[in-house]
């Protein structure tokens, strides 16, 4: 009887021993999977952010392709037309030069200008690689003089020389004191030779009457409200 | 000093950093070497902002550091392929200086391998 008892009551402790390590173990296998699932998420979070991250590197190259091939697409593939407007006496106007040849800026009522004192006036105006022909055209007052012109001027060469063309004659003309706009006048920058510095071409206004050796009273002037250039750069399709 | 990025966010910006950089020097150069290539379509200081903007975070930005790698034969020729570039386009520049504009150039193109050299062996010397 005793025995049996025995038996029971160690069976009863094994039982018992059993149960507490099956707990013990089923506890540590969820704080496992518990673990395994944490770092599956961390796992997961960490390809997503990779793949996140991946993507704008990706996105930050795309800048610089798009602007290479922005300026490939226009510095030879497409064909385009520059317009450079020098509106002078306007706030911006710091275009002609030399100073002493220009008067300070004049402001109308519905026109502002200045007035051109000296016989050869200068600007530059910046010339795209590949371009083909300048047009310039100009809104000036009639204040010409009988058997005087203007020209426009664009340099041709390296030491001071300019070729020159014709824009307006006042022999051909009857609009004294009034504003014109000048008959659209055209170089070829390869048939005339013109010769850029840095990318701008140097070209002039110019009214030899107001020579200061013609010019001597120096009562002569002539205004000038804008100068209208148009670049031509053609495409590579349309060489 | 108190870092703005960690971890991948610190990797992300210096990326953008050391990309606009590289972009914005290349189009310097360019415009350099062809007076209005750039400048005629692009206003670089527009890309100039960018690059500033772009360093100073990169400046509060904390990297993991990286194992430095020991110099290859491909970082020397890199070197000499970019002092020889550098002497070609001073050259290029100055070509109207006649002998002088050889000797810039020259002098140039030596400097900047000699100094990406000092570079390379100070970073050894630092491992």
């Amino acid at each position: 009887m005793d025995a049996e008892n025995n038996m029971n009551i160690k069976k009863s402790e094994l039982d018992n021993f059993a149960e507490l390590a099956f707990d013990e173990l089923t506890d540590k296998i969820r704080v496992t999977e518990e673990n395994i699932k944490r770092l599956e998420k961390e796992i997961e979070e960490y390809v997503t952010d990779l793949r996140y991250i991946k993507l704008i590197k990706f996105a930050v190259l795309i800048i610089p392709l798009v602007i290479f091939g922005y300026l490939i697409y226009n510095n030879f593939i497409v064909s385009q037309d520059f317009t450079y407007f020098y509106d002078i006496g306007s706030e911006k106007d710091n275009y002609l030069s030399p100073a002493t040849r220009i008067s300070d800026k004049i402001i109308e009522e519905d026109v502002n200008y200045r007035n051109m004192t000296g016989h050869l006036v200068y600007f530059n105006v910046p010339i795209p690689r590949g371009a083909e022909t300048i047009k310039v055209q100009a809104k000036f007052k009639d204040n010409f003089p009988k058997n005087t012109k203007l020209r426009f001027g664009a340099k041709d060469q390296e030491v001071w020389h300019y070729v020159y063309k014709e824009v307006f004659n006042s022999n051909n003309n009857s609009n004294e004191k009034e504003w014109i706009i000048s008959e659209e006048i055209s170089f070829d920058i390869e048939e005339n030779n013109l010769y850029l510095i840095d990318g701008k071409l140097s070209m002039f206004l110019n009214m030899e009457h107001l020579n200061p050796s013609r010019n001597e009273t120096n009562t002569e002037y002539i205004p000038v409200d804008w100068i209208e250039i148009k670049v031509h750069k053609p495409g590579a399709f349309e060489k | 000093m108190k870092s703005l990025f960690k971890g991948h966010n610190a990797e992300l910006v210096n990326h953008t950093f050391q990309i606009l950089l590289v972009t914005y020097l290349i189009l310097l150069l360019a415009e350099q070497v062809w007076v209005g290539i750039v400048s005629i379509y692009l206003n670089l200081n527009y890309l100039l902002i960018l690059v500033i903007i772009a360093g100073v975070l990169d400046v509060f930005s904390d990297m993991p550091k990286k194992e430095k790698e020991k110099p290859k034969k491909w970082d020397y020729v890199l070197i000499y392929f970019l002092g020889i570039l550098g002497f070609a386009i001073i050259k290029y520049k100055t070509v109207e200086l006649g002998f002088l504009s050889w000797v810039i150039s020259i002098i140039a193109g030596i400097l900047i391998i000699l100094l990406s050299h000092l570079v390379l062996e100070e970073e050894d010397e630092q491992e």
